[in-house]
């Protein structure tokens, strides 16, 4: 799951006043509070932020507060306020934003949660909320029917069902009117009725066996397996069934159906099964699709949703649905783009644009370690036009894929100087071998703007030890200012002069704590912290006698660095020797 | 914390549904050209107080209410404004007036004063009819009896496709007009649903987009009245409406009843219902002005279920009983293609036809029993038989007494199964019994008395 975005829930907001007399009141005002945020953050959030989790713990934490302290909540609902016991206990007069209006203006006049309502039914009112919070009217379902449909035990709704002719004012019922008078509003709106032929849906079965027919009873295992039937997990294989016979009825000439009038339902059953991630249906679908024969003039509108099931949106439905703890890519997705034809590794970098979680962006990275072998310049073209963390995922493919070709990618992305790049860069630099060409690279990340990649490009050159990388720290340490130069910087840079270089770091740093000449100058106390540093991992006496001259020499800081640097020379000096 | 993040990925995915099964577009065409309607009708209304109809000032306003409501109604279909609590409703959409403008009190407030609560239109009207009904409308209300007067003046001004409604107030969930079910609220709900469903049919078959949310509604409150255990076998709309329609119904009715006793959950049982209210949508169809034969009226049907935009389950199967419902068992259908395949069938053996019925309602069961297992799934048809009975409500019986009755009930359990409540029809020496008349009496099988016959209508043989 994704916990970036907002942590913390919203406090109480303009518009929505805290209301309550009485403790009863009060605790109704929480839960109508928590119920109203966590229907509406599904508005402000994606489903998957940790702030809706919080919302939702405020949410449980409210009612069973309430149904422990206060029994059943039973709240009337009026355009802008919701009552319990006579007391307002809500009030938002903003259309937008109050439960109390979206709730009166679907229809909804009382809603009741009894003391022992179970968290699932809360839930699902919630839910049922939540989709009307968004601004999402279905075609099939409304409010009214999704709480017919949600068949709550311990939640019980009144709402409008719809209008009826109110009987108190019925003009046209009067009793004493003639029966030209009484004629009563037609029900129907006397539009022309469909007229099938009188012999619609026949021929009738040909039955010709009479079997006489007698009560029997059915096992209730039997029931069970029947209406399992019909259970929401087998709405890929029915959607698959429908695209059976959807394309059958295309290819029949005899039936008044054209590839345009079924492309809204396939896209319609492409986006279910890509967001259910049923990539075996999805596959399916694709080599029906694929092997139909259609009149040319529909053959491009099938490619194009042939395309379509691994385009941007499409590829992006399927990742948003794998399971947090899968490792592998599904070898279905991998036959998915192979079977679809289109520039994958291009839709690849712009679903990675998106935030998918890293159970996600491991899938996709490892999408992408396929085209490395073929494609590799075209990886590396996009890595650098990539945002900042997908250039890091697919420098990660390179990496892990084709480390030469990563290598070339880090050379290439010289200008790329966020932090993340730096160090998936530094990553890649580790694991290539040790050439004049790395360590020029290594270098210049000596000189990166951020401190994590100066000290870890540092550390790189001090394990690889190449004099070639000598010249240019030297120049960069000359370049330093004292006061950007924090110890541990410093420390690396003796470090890294010492191990590339062994000779001529004595020399440097025999310069910097003893200079020669009658009027030779002290070198500043950040060259001394780097000689000092560096002096540890030099052999010799003379190592020994320079770190002891700085530390007679210089301030308090510089003496504790000796004598932490003595300490650790003769450590150093320990470990050889054993 | 798991159980939240379980939650939230629930709810989360439960929004992802709902926005796969959103038709934005339509939504916003019926609100925003509902509000223009409205916002016109008003203006107009107050217009008419002040001008002449044949003023050129209803010029622009008439054209552009003549453009908004052939825009709405080839939408929607026939279009039905209710005027409602504040609150204005075109075909159960709710239309957002802005209250500064006072849209939809001032139109709610105009039609009261006639004691009506809202305006049907079944066709376009033209300039002249616009002026014609404003004309009426802005006329003084009758002191008596004022929605009859309006009525009677749209009639007299020749608008045939206007029709005036009484005040109307919303209905509450769980509310009962009495105690119980009375007659009238089972013809009514009849009438109601034989409309509805008409008014889908007419939909359907002038290429409007299918909004199964009213039937839908309806299907909820058949499932709701199983689910109370009352009688909804569908005789009380046996006549009404188109046959076409009429049959809808019965085979909604027939599949509710079997997925219920399977025990199927009432949404899936609402899913089931629409689905059996539009299997046979392509009779809708006309192909060169003729309704496509039997063997391309599934093709013909999903072609009209398809325009409906939006992803859902219920749509889904709703195409594949459009396809499969008259599969045999070999192909597998699905479960709720299987249903209503039964109950498509016992309606077609048995319903009235001109000619009359094909087989009385227990022969068709007899014979269809013969074909369980290969065209029928033998479960779900038994499920059907345990429910009607051997004399399933419409089979003529000729009793040991000389009397010919009606069965008017299904079967009330093991016991009663071919002993079934009946009406009589006709006495022992042979006297028709009018509906209503005192010798119409019931006589319940399960307290005595012999079948001797099943009588069979006189209808030719199915071809």
């Amino acid at each position: 799951m994704d916990d970036t975005g907002p942590p913390v829930p919203e406090p109480a907001e303009a518009g929505e006043i805290r209301l309550g007399h009485t403790a009863r009141g009060t605790a109704a005002n929480d839960v109508v509070l928590a119920l109203t945020r966590a229907a509406r953050s599904f508005l402000l959030y994606d489903p998957s932020n940790m702030a809706i989790r919080q919302f939702l713990d405020m949410l449980r934490l409210a009612v069973e507060a309430y149904c422990t302290h206060h029994g059943e909540l039973s709240l009337a609902v009026r355009p802008f306020e919701l009552v319990a016991g006579g007391e307002v206990v809500y009030l938002d007069r903003d259309r937008e934003r109050s439960l109390a209006f979206r709730l009166y203006r679907d229809g909804v006049r009382r809603m009741s949660l009894r003391a022992d309502v179970p968290w699932l039914e809360v839930l699902k009112l919630l839910e049922v909320l939540s989709i009307r919070y968004i601004g999402v009217r279905q075609t099939e379902d409304d409010m009214v029917v999704l709480l017919w449909k949600a068949g709550f035990q311990h939640i019980e709704i009144e709402a409008v069902e719809g209008f009826v002719p109110d009987e108190e004012v019925d003009d046209f019922a009067d009793p004493t009117a003639t029966d030209a008078q009484t004629e009563a509003p037609p029900t129907h709106s006397g539009a022309l009725a469909v007229d099938a032929p009188a012999d619609f849906d026949l021929p009738a079965p040909e039955l010709t066996l009479r079997r006489p027919v007698q009560h029997a009873d059915l096992p209730d295992i039997w029931r069970d397996g029947l209406v399992a039937e019909d259970a929401m997990h087998h709405m890929p294989d029915m959607c698959l069934r429908l695209v059976d016979h959807m394309l059958r009825a295309v290819e029949d000439p005899s039936v008044p159906l054209s590839f345009s009038q079924i492309l809204p339902q396939l896209r319609e059953i492409r986006d279910f099964t890509l967001t259910d991630g049923q990539l075996p249906v999805v596959l399916e679908i694709i080599g029906r699709l694929a092997y139909l024969s259609l009149p040319p003039t529909h053959t491009v509108e099938r490619d194009t949703l042939l395309t379509s099931f691994a385009d941007a949106r499409g590829l992006g439905r399927l990742i948003h649905s794998v399971p947090v703890g899968l490792r592998s890519t599904p070898p279905e997705l991998v036959t998915l783009l192979q079977m679809v034809p289109g520039d994958h590794l291009q839709t690849l970098t712009e679903v990675m644009e998106q935030d998918h979680g890293e159970a996600g962006r491991r899938v996709l990275r490892t999408l992408v370690e396929r085209y490395v072998v073929r494609e590799g310049e075209h990886v590396v073209d996009c890595m650098l036009a990539a945002s900042p963390a997908v250039a890091c995922e697919l420098l990660r493919a390179l990496r892990y894929t084709s480390l030469p070709r990563a290598v070339d990618a880090v050379r290439l992305a010289s200008g790329r100087n966020e932090l993340d790049f730096e160090l998936g860069a530094l990553r890649v630099l580790e694991a290539a071998p040790i050439s004049n060409g790395t360590t020029a690279l290594l270098g210049a990340y000596v000189a990166s703007g951020h401190a994590e990649s100066r000290l870890w490009a540092l550390t790189l050159l001090t394990r690889r030890a190449k004099p070639a990388a000598f010249p240019n720290l030297l120049e960069r340490i000359r370049g330093l200012s004292a006061r950007t130069v924090p110890t541990a910087e410093a420390v690396a840079y003796g470090e890294a002069l010492a191990a590339s270089d062994p000779a001529h770091a004595m020399e440097i740093f025999r310069e910097w704590i003893r200079p020669k000449g009658l009027f030779a100058v002290l070198a500043a106390p950040i060259l001394q912290v780097i000689a000092v540093s560096g002096l540890v991992h030099l052999p010799g006496d003379e190592a020994e006698s320079l770190i002891k001259i700085a530390s007679e020499k210089g301030g308090t800081d510089l003496q504790r660095h000796c004598t932490t640097c003595m300490v650790k020379r003769r450590r150093v000096a320990r470990g050889a020797e054993q | 914390m798991s159980d939240l993040n379980a939650a939230q990925k629930s709810i989360g995915e439960a929004l992802d549904a709902a926005r796969a099964g959103e038709d934005k577009a339509l939504a916003q065409q019926v609100r925003d050209l509902g509000a223009q309607a409205v916002r016109l009708l008003t203006g107009l209304w107050r217009l008419m107080r002040t001008h002449e109809p044949d003023n050129d000032a209803f010029e622009n306003p008439t054209r552009d209410f003549a453009l908004t409501l052939v825009r709405l109604i080839e939408l929607l279909g026939p279009l039905h404004l209710v005027c409602v609590e504040g609150q204005v409703y075109i075909n159960d959409v709710r239309i957002r007036i802005d209250d500064r403008t006072g849209g939809a009190a001032n139109l709610e407030e105009e039609l009261r004063a006639h004691h009506s609560g809202g305006l049907e239109f079944a066709q376009p009207l033209d300039d002249r009819s616009i002026r014609s009904l404003l004309h009426v409308l802005a006329g003084r209300p009758a002191e008596q009896h004022p929605l009859r007067a309006l009525a009677t003046r749209i009639r007299e001004a020749e608008l045939t496709t206007v029709t005036v409604n009484g005040l109307f107030r919303l209905r509450v969930s769980g509310e009962q007009t009495g105690p119980t079910p009375t007659r009238r609220d089972v013809v009514q709900t009849a009438e109601r649903a034989t409309g509805l469903v008409s008014e889908a049919w007419d939909n359907l078959a002038a290429g409007r987009t299918p909004n199964p949310l009213p039937v839908r509604r309806l299907v909820n409150d058949l499932v709701d009245s199983v689910a109370r255990g009352e009688h909804i076998l569908p005789d009380a709309a046996a006549g009404a409406g188109s046959a076409v329609a009429g049959h809808s119904l019965r085979v909604c009715s027939l599949s509710i009843l079997i997925g219920a006793e399977l025990g199927l959950p009432p949404a899936v049982l609402a899913d089931l219902g629409v689905a059996a209210m539009f299997h046979d949508a392509g009779y809708g169809a006309r192909e060169d002005g003729y309704a496509p034969p039997f063997e391309r009226h599934a093709g013909a049907g999903a072609c009209m279920l398809l325009r409906q935009r939006g992803f859902h389950p219920a749509k889904v199967k709703r195409l594949l009983v459009a396809f499969e419902h008259h599969d045999p068992m070999s192909r597998t259908p699905i479960l709720l293609a299987r249903i209503v395949h039964i109950a498509d069938d016992f309606d077609t053996l048995s319903r009235n036809r001109s000619g009359g019925a094909f087989y009385s309602p227990a022969l068709a069961l007899e014979l269809m029993s013969g074909a369980a297992g290969t065209l029928y799934d033998p479960g779900l048809l038994q499920l059907l038989i345990n429910r009607i009975g051997k004399y399933p409500p419409g089979t003529l019986l000729r009793l040991r007494d000389g009397r010919t009755v009606v069965s008017v009930s299904g079967s009330r359990g093991q016991a009663s199964f071919a002993r079934p409540l009946c009406r009589v029809v006709i006495t022992a020496d042979g006297t028709p019994v009018l509906p209503g008349s005192p010798e119409q009496v019931e006589v319940d099988l399960a307290l005595g008395g012999g079948v001797i016959e099943v009588i069979e209508p006189r209808g030719a043989p199915p071809p």
